[in-house]
């Protein structure tokens, strides 16, 4: 049996239920917005962890899921937690919600099933550049980065590599941009945080989605330059499934597993010469947008890893 | 270049005690220390990535600059990002600089080619942050007998018979270890309750700084502690031990449980600063990196 933890209506969610159902596959869901009246007993003592979590008044025994798929926000920004925060002064003890959604990610770090992904690993991406140091390892090229708070720095920079783009350094979502124009007269404003600069790759944008031992790769064709906002642009984005050469889909599973990550998106460009570069890889991939543009089965693929015992 | 480089925060004791030992032993220097203000407000970072490797150069308010393939090695009291400069700022500008402050130094830690104790890990900048279940699980499979513990949202159905009911309080940091508060005898426990194994108050607390093992601990102990050192990729850690009722009796039919692990520990003494300060002396040596 799987467990999926989440909300039910979130679309990556909500087509890994679906899979589930039309492949006849046991599954249960932890609907965080019903954190409320969901029950957990979480057991450590020596040589085990185990416990139950009792949903809809059922219980089931945590050590007896197979996989578990986990799409999961910060409790703390739950609709119901953030009223109850407006409402109930801050104390000592977190709110009854807090603490099993805490308990309950405490057992997937140590759950001896299949976890698509864990929060540990799921860190990495914390920090592009952290991320990037492991994408170096597995053989595929990154864009020349600097992170800088010198505008000195920028400048030479920008002479060496001519084109530059610049974003955000941790996981907050930034768009892409280029530097040029009016931008290059702000360049003072670095002094006051660190930014991430990369020389700009052309070339084609391929989006990996591997899941379990399954690979997924969709060209993205688009005139901008964070096709993810193409549309903020008025551009448009055509997705259409590829073939990968075998030493390229080598790699992207030798970094998901060095990352532990066996759900990741990967963001790949092909470069005209025939190089590949990696950008990021991210661990909880908003598949259905890929999914829902080109049939690809990522949604099955995701159950027929989880609910293989191990 | 410094030798010897400590990363700590301001009123960071046990860092300030660790430099003293080592600057009486190799002289002022070889050591520095750079407090997080200090690296948040470092007029300039170059922090690059690409064909030629990672190279870090600091340029900090004082001193000359630190360039990452430079030092010997160091010492990482980090817990947290910290971004002063946005103090004054919109919270949510705030939590964007410290998330990106964050994300800078794990990467430039992560890159360090020289020996980091305790290495950066995600989520954590100075070793890391589990939960109480991770640590557990790995100090059990080191083979450390740990102290019984139940969360349950549902008390009157999963109560635990022999164990002390807690409520389970916020860390006082972020980071910061568990802490829980008994419930007044007599009360039934109603809403999410920890249940604890019930241990004697007083306990006692060992130091491993690497090979060193400092405290009252039995040989089946140190070799479990140095193999939990080897799992969790802490060199570096306190581990807290309590006895059950029945008494302290040797490992093999032990009684003593392991209650806590805290990679930052405090050092009040001189016998483990001083084991610290050999614990980076051998690292530097041997040019050792910690697996992450």
């Amino acid at each position: 049996m799987i467990l999926m933890a989440g909300i039910p209506s979130e679309a990556p969610l909500r087509l890994v239920i679906e899979a589930a159902e039309s492949a006849g596959i046991p599954h249960v869901v932890f609907n965080q917005r019903e954190s409320g009246v969901t029950g957990l007993c979480l057991d450590i003592r020596d040589d085990s962890v185990d416990g139950t979590i009792r949903i809809r008044e059922t219980d089931h025994r945590l050590n007896a899921f197979s996989g578990v798929y986990v799409r999961m926000i910060d409790a703390r920004e739950l609709p119901e937690e953030r009223r109850r925060a407006r409402q109930a002064p801050a104390g000592e003890v977190g709110s009854r919600t807090d603490q099993l959604n805490e308990a309950f990610t405490d057992w997937l770090e140590v759950a001896p099933c299949r976890v698509m992904n864990r929060f540990g690993d799921m860190a990495s991406n914390a920090s592009k550049p952290y991320q990037a140091q492991a994408i170096l390892k597995s053989g595929f090229l990154i864009p020349e980065t600097l992170v800088t708070n010198d505008p000195g720095a920028v400048r030479d920079f920008l002479k060496e590599h001519r084109r530059v783009i610049f974003k955000s350094i941790s996981s907050e979502r930034s768009i892409v941009r280029l530097l040029e124009g009016s931008r290059l007269n702000d360049l003072e404003r670095v002094r006051h945080l660190p930014t991430q600069f990369q020389a700009f790759v052309p070339g084609t944008n391929i989006r990996v989605h591997v899941a379990g031992k399954e690979l997924f790769a969709t060209e993205i064709r688009s005139e901008a330059v964070d096709y993810r906002y193409a549309r903020q642009d008025d551009l448009d984005v055509d997705m259409v499934p590829l073939s990968l050469p075998p030493e390229v889909e080598a790699r992207c599973f030798a970094l998901s597993g060095m990352l532990g990550l066996p759900l990741c998106g990967i963001d790949l460009k092909r470069a005209p010469d025939g190089g590949y570069y990696c950008f990021e890889v991210n661990p909880s991939p908003g598949y259905s947008y890929y999914q829902e543009n080109t049939g690809q089965d990522i949604a099955g693929a995701i159950v027929r890893y989880l609910e293989v015992e191990t | 270049m410094p030798n010897f480089l400590i990363l700590a925060h301001l009123g960071d004791s046990a860092a300030l005690r660790v430099c003293s030992a080592l600057r009486s032993r190799h002289g002022e220097d070889a050591i520095r220390i750079v407090s997080a203000p200090e690296l948040s407000l470092a007029p300039s970072w170059r922090h690059r990535l690409g064909r030629d490797g990672v190279l870090t150069e600091l340029v900090l308010a004082d001193g000359p600059p630190i360039r990452s393939d430079r030092i010997g090695v160091v010492f990482n009291r980090l817990r947290y990002a910290e971004a002063p400069q946005f103090q004054g700022g919109r919270p949510r500008d705030r939590d964007y600089a410290v998330m990106e402050t964050a994300a800078l130094w794990l990467s430039a830690l992560a890159a360090l080619p020289c020996p980091v104790v305790n290495p950066p890990t995600p989520r954590n900048l100075g070793g890391r942050d589990r939960g109480r279940a991770e640590w557990m699980s790995l100090a059990s499979k080191a083979g450390l007998p740990v102290r019984g513990y139940r969360f349950t949202t549902d008390p009157r159905r999963f109560p635990a018979c022999g164990y002390i009911p807690h409520r389970r309080l916020l860390p006082l940091s972020f980071g910061g270890p568990d802490r829980f508060d008994p419930l007044p005898p007599g009360l039934p426990p109603r809403d999410a309750t920890v249940f604890l194994e019930p241990l004697e108050p007083r306990g006692r607390s060992v130091l491993v700084a690497g090979d060193r093992v400092l405290g009252e601990v039995e040989p089946e102990e140190k070799r479990a502690l140095l193999a939990l050192s080897r799992r969790s990729g802490c060199p570096l850690f306190e581990a807290a031990f309590s006895r059950t009722p029945q008494g302290w009796v040797s490992m093999a039919g032990t009684d003593a449980r392991l209650t806590e692990v805290d990679p930052f520990p405090e050092l009040p003494d001189r016998e483990s600063v001083e084991a610290v300060a050999d614990l980076l002396e051998d690292r530097l040596a041997s040019g050792m990196q910690v697996p992450a």
